[in-house]
């Protein structure tokens, strides 16, 4: 039996592709227990790249220890 | 000294000769070569075709069609592309379809193509996907460039 309203908090997405990177940011949708160091490790093998992250999306991080699942983050070009 | 009688049909001749030769015309600078036009040179991505998948190789193509999923399966969404640009914008928008929309998950990324490109997008869950229907939108540059919908099932 599907639960009427399914948690899809876990979900985990993201994207490569053969082309090289254009310069443009790729956009990243938080799963259940994300930080901006796991984040930031995943798309740049840096866990200390956090703060490009959070400086990027000022206008809906306001503290870096809170991100929430399903927000949708802008993460820069490394 | 002896003068050699002179010789007025050969003078003739020759003054001729001297004016065909002093009227033609002179030799046409040698043509500059230019490189024939080049056609311009496709501006622009489109998106070929959407393939999904619970596995893709090592060039990004979908090694395991599928349309409908198992509870575990890591879902694949692989788009390929043509045409070259230097910023295009691809994201992928995926909705839980139930008895209203529900979504789950956005990406997108900023590719520049230089030719065909396989770009994927992938989906995983810690815990099994609840059955049921899901799609997946995909945009370039904003704009709808196809949408694909796939199953789960146990």
């Amino acid at each position: 039996m599907v639960p009427s309203d399914p948690d899809f908090s876990d979900v985990q997405g993201g994207g490569s592709s053969t082309a090289p990177s254009g310069q443009g940011a790729q956009s990243y949708t938080v799963a259940k227990g994300d930080t901006l160091s796991k984040i930031a490790k995943q798309f740049y093998g840096d866990a200390k790249q956090w703060k490009k992250i959070f400086e990027a999306n000022t206008d809906s991080i306001k503290n870096p220890d809170l991100i929430y699942p399903g927000q949708v983050l802008k993460i820069p070009a490394a | 000294m002896i003068a050699q009688p002179f010789n007025r049909g050969a003078g003739l001749l020759l003054l001729g000769a001297l004016i065909v030769l002093g009227c033609k015309k002179p030799a046409p600078p040698p043509a500059q070569e230019t490189a024939a036009p080049t056609p311009a040179a496709p501006t622009g991505v489109a998106v070929a075709s959407i393939q999904l998948g619970s596995q893709i190789g090592a060039d990004k193509s979908v090694t395991a069609p599928k349309s409908t999923f198992a509870p575990r399966d890591t879902i694949y969404a692989v788009v390929s592309t043509t045409g070259v640009a230097t910023d295009a914008s691809l994201e992928a928008i995926w909705t839980y379809v139930g008895t209203k929309d529900k979504q789950i998950n956005q990406a997108s990324q900023s590719i520049s193509p230089t030719g065909p490109a396989q770009s994927e997008f992938h989906l995983s869950k810690a815990t099994p996907w609840p059955e049921g229907k899901y799609r997946v939108a995909i945009l370039l540059n904003g704009a709808s460039a196809g949408t694909k919908d796939f199953e789960v099932k146990k």
